[in-house]
């Protein structure tokens, strides 16, 4: 069975070659050739359009033919910018387009001219301006795309700009991105807060979160009743209809600038049960499903096949959930008043001995003992191995991918060994001889059975009694938000983008108080996550990386488990041709740019 | 109309005319010996069972049963996803199952019995609120509201001990009222109204007694239900939260296996069908022996 | 029988209003309304935003002040808002009204069509190959889990057989999707109208004024369907309410096996989102269906047997 190299070995690649756009900046340049080397740093990543992202004229014959998508979920209505909680939606199902595209060179990817045709930096970051592309109309007759568009949807969606906007990626922007103001009538200029090297390909492309563009025209025109029900975008499909728990039906757009599709017709049906889509795609019935992992070796044997792009692995790290230890708001100083529950064996409190951070405390030492001998007893390669038939990959540390360049150049200290007879002496010594009875939270699916393989191990190994909890995220969610997790729980983020970017918001005070966080606050992720923002140096990002995994491993507080893949399958004898974006977001199941699927004659 | 309609069919209880069947003639045997044999199971759990139900072994992950070319003595039944024995999880399955549903039983006839008499007992005011709390509660949908207070309180097994004891009252409500009504004007219980007999004793030595064949029956047409719908609660992600072996929980997690390890879902829908067909059997027997006006329940 | 409908209605009503208490009460214990407008990631609202949708929500305002905005933009016939995607729920609810109006009344037909025949036959010919027949469909509908038989049925009937298509709604009126949804959802109560009819025929069989019928010569045909089937077809109409019960619960169950677009799946999606404005109202559309029901048999009834409405 082989294991495919996924995940982002083109970590440092991305983050040169955007760095360079950032300095060098822009479709001046002459075309560059693929870059394929880490090292690399001269080049641009501002190629001419390859064959991906240019419109095809080969494609001659008029669209025709209908494509059956079965997913797990199609979400809800396209919305308006400002509401808009499943917009990334959109974007995936080909009905909006975002400024950028991301593009794979070479295991690489990188940012190619979308609905802007070229871009400039300026020299002290603070904006981007980018060049609108001419001739790109909006379905329903809503004329051509202009800079009105860009910014209009940009401000409606952004919290900065408009107060109280719920746009999926509109939350994630508040620290990003300031406003955008029209330059021209064909320049857009993005101001942002503070510049990373990753930004165009995170916030503008195709490939995290894309945002795709409305129609201003249709705002004014129509009202916002009338474009909530109709998401008029500039994508290769049109929406014919939208019926939540249904499906989303498309039809394709005849005369695209980019790609018109094959298909005249995409149809993505909402079918919640793993083993009803899989009935789907071997009756005929859909030519592309979402499959479950453990059902892709069974479909590869009868032939079926996997799409060229995987979406983000599904990387479930091991939050020690409780560990709240930051006191005041990195930001606005407020007192946080966090409950830390030293009950919970895992669960260490630094302010034992006064207001200053001690991580010498009594509590603090022995939670780390138990947290390193929790770590210790994971069998990562027998789970792999068996839950995740071997398709997936071992993690060691959940705030890192163990195919990340950094982890390979410290795979040797940061490696963790399955030692359950060294754990059940670090239980003893942490006052646990005889293990004890905690929760830990699963969602269903692949996570809740690599949740039970992992505490049944527990259980034998060190007689820890895990109750599972399995309750629906929504309702769990709450304690995330307001910081009173007193479970063990999965959550990474990682797996999706490379280390160096800043996810270590994620275990940080920075969010509070309404915002996520899986379950700690480290004042370490809060440095870590201020330093990085302050720098583009990659070598200087790279170091703050390889000190914070030092201190999180050192510390056991993100034992990793495994890394599963996610992608979706179809049927080779239906679909002769299925190009695709790279893509780290997993809107439709991984079943993306349905303008590029061709069906078998 | 034929001139049969004069005949006036017995008014009061058509069933009248049934003779009560003979106890051994109708005893249900094979429904019985499968109860019997599921209740020692449950008694017995640890000293049967193979395995413990929660060992697991990822080498055994959907091992297959006995019987198919890759099965063996090991795995009687095969294994589940984490390689857990799936005998040794339906034999502690049933005590599981069994006793939830039966405590809940338990809590549901208590409450609703004690209701039924009190409502029907005094009339009047409390008579009405009662009632029409019961035709309320009969009106929710139940599994929603299930769902809701499941998301609220966290799931538990306490929490389903709950539910299904919410499930469960209101039937005992209603017909030990109706058994009451028609009790209290009886001879006996006037005459310990008019020697003085104070009220608790009248309910509890006089009445309690009257509707004790009603509650049996309807205890044993109710237990299927609750069992069946513990099954469904966790088939929601409602249930008895895991590792513990639910018979729900385990056709839950092995619903979506059943293409390649059917054994996972299938053997303990078998548990479940069996045992709430044996109740069924043995709630219809008792009825028409004990009390056959419940025809209609 | 006026009295008797005017205290029927008053009770119906009283119901009515308990039910909404009981629905409004279990959307407050979740907790504050407002975690559940935050997005599923990201950094949140800011406490101007957090105060602004508690006066928007009316949440300073008292619990029963509360309770009393809610119920009078109901009647007003505004649902509410649907969290997941903040529209309107009154146009969703008409959208998933027709699969599922379809889907029960389908099952409903079918476990009548089927259910009384067969109960009426199993009674006439007791004891024969038929009558175990009719027996074992009424015992598997009532002994097995909905929800497993109908996966069991989709993995048989549509990947093994590939007689039927896997289970969703289909487009337009699709008559092969409906089939094993519909079997499946009528089963519960075809038993329940089996055993009903059946047990009532035995005892109208049984009953001195048949047993007349035959003596005075009539055709066996005419005794069955005439004496006895139409008065032992007033004890299955009691059944209707409880029928009713029984196909809510069961379309939760077959339309999230079935993937089939009705109110039941949306409820159920609802619960797992936390989107508690949905979920309160289909509730409460459930309660009102079911309590109105209830209240039409009962008069039906009543206006059948005279002794109820003197009772």
């Amino acid at each position: 069975m082989k294991t495919p190299s996924r995940h982002l070995p083109f970590t440092m690649v991305v983050l040169a070659l955007v760095l360079s756009v950032a300095v060098a900046c822009g479709s001046q340049d002459p075309p560059a050739e693929p870059t394929s080397t880490a090292t690399q740093t001269s080049s641009t990543a501002v190629s001419t359009p390859t064959s991906v992202t240019a419109p095809d004229p080969g494609n001659g014959t008029q669209p025709s033919g209908t494509v059956t998508i079965a997913v797990q979920t199609v979400g809800t209505r396209g919305g308006i910018p400002r509401d808009c909680p499943f917009c990334a939606l959109n974007t995936s199902a080909g009905l909006q387009e975002t400024m950028l595209l991301a593009e794979r060179t070479n295991g690489d990817v990188t940012v190619q001219p979308g609905l802007a045709e070229s871009w400039t930096v300026a020299d002290d970051l603070s904006y981007t301006d980018m060049e609108i592309r001419e001739g790109v109309s909006f379905h329903k007759g809503m004329g051509d795309l202009t800079a009105e568009d860009v910014v209009f949807t940009f401000n409606e969606m952004n919290p900065n700009v408009t107060s109280g906007a719920q746009h999926d990626t509109g939350g994630d922007l508040t620290p990003v991105l300031e406003r955008t103001e029209v330059i021209d009538e064909s320049t857009v200029r993005f101001h942002w807060i503070g510049f990373a090297a990753h930004y165009h390909l995170q916030w503008l492309s195709n490939y995290f979160e894309g945002i795709g563009i409305f129609s201003k025209r249709a705002w004014d025109e129509m009202g916002e009743e009338w474009m909530r029900e109709n998401p008029v975008g500039t994508g290769p499909f049109e929406l014919e209809r939208y019926t939540q728990n249904e499906g989303i039906f498309l039809t394709a757009v005849s005369d695209h600038w980019r790609k018109t599709p094959f298909v005249a017709e995409v149809r993505y049906l909402e079918i919640p049960e793993p083993s009803n889509r899989r009935a789907m795609l071997e009756s005929g019935q859909a030519q592309i499903a979402q499959i479950d992992l453990k059902d892709w070796s069974a479909l590869f044997d009868d032939g079926f096949e996997k799409a060229a792009e995987e979406g983000p692995a599904n990387d479930l790290g091991i939050v020690m959930g409780g560990n709240y230890w930051e006191t005041h708001h990195p930001s606005t100083g407020d007192t946080l008043d966090r409950t830390i529950d030293t009950s919970l064996p895992w669960v260490g409190n630094p302010y034992e001995n006064g207001d200053e951070f001690d991580e010498n405390t009594p509590s603090m030492q022995r939670a780390k003992k138990v947290r390193m001998a929790l770590g210790m007893t994971i069998d990562r390669e027998g789970i792999n191995d068996s839950i995740v038939e071997g398709l997936g990959l071992v993690s060691n540390l959940g705030s890192i991918g163990d195919n990340d360049p950094i982890f390979q150049a410290n795979a040797d200290r940061w490696t963790v060994p399955y030692d359950p007879g060294r754990a059940k002496e670090l239980l003893e010594e942490a006052g646990y001889p005889d293990g004890f009875r905690a929760g830990f939270y699963t969602q269903p699916g692949i996570e809740a059975e690599v949740g039970d393989a992992v505490t049944a191990i527990w259980r034998n190994e060190l007689n820890i009694d895990m109750a599972m909890d399995r309750q629906s995220y929504s309702a769990w969610r709450p304690q995330r938000i307001n910081r009173t997790v007193n479970q063990l729980n999965f959550h990474s983020m990682w797996s999706a983008f490379p280390a160096t970017w800043p996810g270590e918001w994620l275990i940080s005070a920075v969010s509070a108080p309404t915002g996520f966080n899986s379950g700690m606050e480290l004042p370490k992720a809060t440095e870590t996550l201020e330093a990085k923002q302050s720098t583009v140096d990659i070598e200087e990002l790279e170091g703050l990386t390889v000190e914070f995994q030092d201190y999180i491993n050192e510390w056991a507080l993100y034992p990793g488990v495994v890394e599963a893949p996610q992608a979706a399958i179809y049927d080779p004898q239906a679909i002769s041709e299925w190009t695709m974006y790279p893509m780290v977001n997993f809107a439709l199941g991984g079943a993306k740019a349905p303008e590029f699927i061709r069906l078998a004659p | 109309m034929s001139q049969s309609v004069n005949v006036p069919i017995n008014s009061d209880n058509p069933t009248i005319s049934l003779k009560r069947p003979s106890f051994i003639v109708r005893w249900p045997v094979i429904p019985s010996t499968i109860l019997g044999f599921l209740i020692l199971l449950a008694i017995f759990a640890p000293l049967i069972a193979p395995h413990p139900p929660l060992e697991a072994s990822l080498a055994d992950r959907n091992a297959p049963p006995v019987w198919s070319d890759e099965g063996s003595w090991n795995r009687i039944l095969g294994a589940d996803v984490i390689g857990r024995d799936i005998l040794s999880r339906v034999i502690h399955g049933a005590r599981l199952s069994l006793l939830v549903a039966f405590v809940a039983l338990v809590s549901g006839v208590v409450v609703g019995t004690t209701l039924g008499l009190v409502s029907g007992y005094f009339g009047g005011v409390i008579d009405e609120i009662i009632t029409r709390i019961v035709d309320v509660w009969l009106g929710l949908p139940f599994i929603l509201v299930a769902l809701v207070i499941a998301v609220v309180v966290g799931p538990s097994l306490g929490t389903m001990v709950m539910l299904l004891a919410l499930l469960a009252w209101t039937p005992f409500v209603r017909n030990v009222r109706a058994e009451v009504l028609s009790l209290k004007s009886r001879e006996y219980v006037a005459i310990a109204q008019i020697t003085g007999a104070s009220t608790t004793r009248i309910l509890i030595r006089h009445l309690l007694p009257g509707v004790f064949n009603t509650v049996m029956v309807l205890a044993s047409l109710r237990i299927g239900q609750l069992i069946l719908t513990e099954s469904f609660l966790s088939f929601l992600g409602a249930g008895i939260p895991p590792p513990a072996p639910s018979w729900g929980a385990m056709i839950s997690d092995g619903l979506n296996y059943v293409r390649d390890a059917w054994w996972i879902s299938v053997f303990p829908g078998i548990a479940i069908f069996l045992t709430v067909m044996s109740l069924n059997f043995l709630g219809d027997w008792l009825r028409d022996w004990l009390d056959p006006r419940l025809r209609q329940i | 029988m006026k009295r008797f409908i005017i205290r029927r209605l008053f009770t119906s009503i009283l119901a009515l209003v308990g039910v909404t208490v009981i629905v409004f009460s279990m959307s407050r214990m979740v907790g504050d309304p407002r975690i559940l407008l935050l997005p599923q990631q990201g950094y949140g609202m800011n406490q101007q935003e957090w105060d602004a949708a508690a006066s928007r929500l009316h949440l300073d305002r008292a619990i029963p002040v509360q309770y009393g905005y809610w119920i009078a933009d109901i009647l007003r016939g505004n649902l509410g808002m649907d969290l997941a995607d903040r529209t309107p729920i009154a146009p969703k609810l008409t959208q998933k009204f027709g699969p599922t109006l379809t889907l029960s009344l389908s099952a409903w037909l079918l476990a009548i069509v089927v259910g009384v025949p067969l109960g009426v036959l199993s009674a006439v010919k007791r004891n024969s190959l038929l009558d175990y027949v009719a027996r074992a469909i009424a015992i598997g509908g009532q002994s097995l889990p909905t929800f497993w038989v109908g996966i069991l049925a989709i993995l048989l009937f549509a990947v093994w057989l590939g007689w039927l298509p896997v289970g969703t709604m289909g487009e337009g009126f699709a008559i092969r999707n409906l089939i094993l949804p519909t079997i499946i959802l009528a089963w519960l109560p075809l038993a329940g109208y089996v055993r009903l009819v059946r047990s009532a025929m035995l005892d109208i069989m049984d009953s001195e004024y048949i047993k007349l019928a035959r003596a005075k010569g009539v055709v066996e045909w005419t005794v069955i369907w005439k004496h006895g089937f139409r008065n032992a077809i007033i004890a299955p109409l009691t059944f209707a309410g409880l029928t009713l019960a029984g196909l809510i619960s069961g379309s939760i169950a077959v339309e999230t096996v079935f993937s089939w677009p009705g109110i039941a799946r949306y409820a159920v999606e609802a619960v797992w989102n936390n989107n508690l404005p949905v979920l309160a109202i289909v509730t409460l559309l459930f309660t009102v269906a079911f309590v109105v029901a209830n209240f039409l048999v009962d008069v039906l009834y009543a206006y059948l047997d005279p002794r109820i409405r003197l009772g």
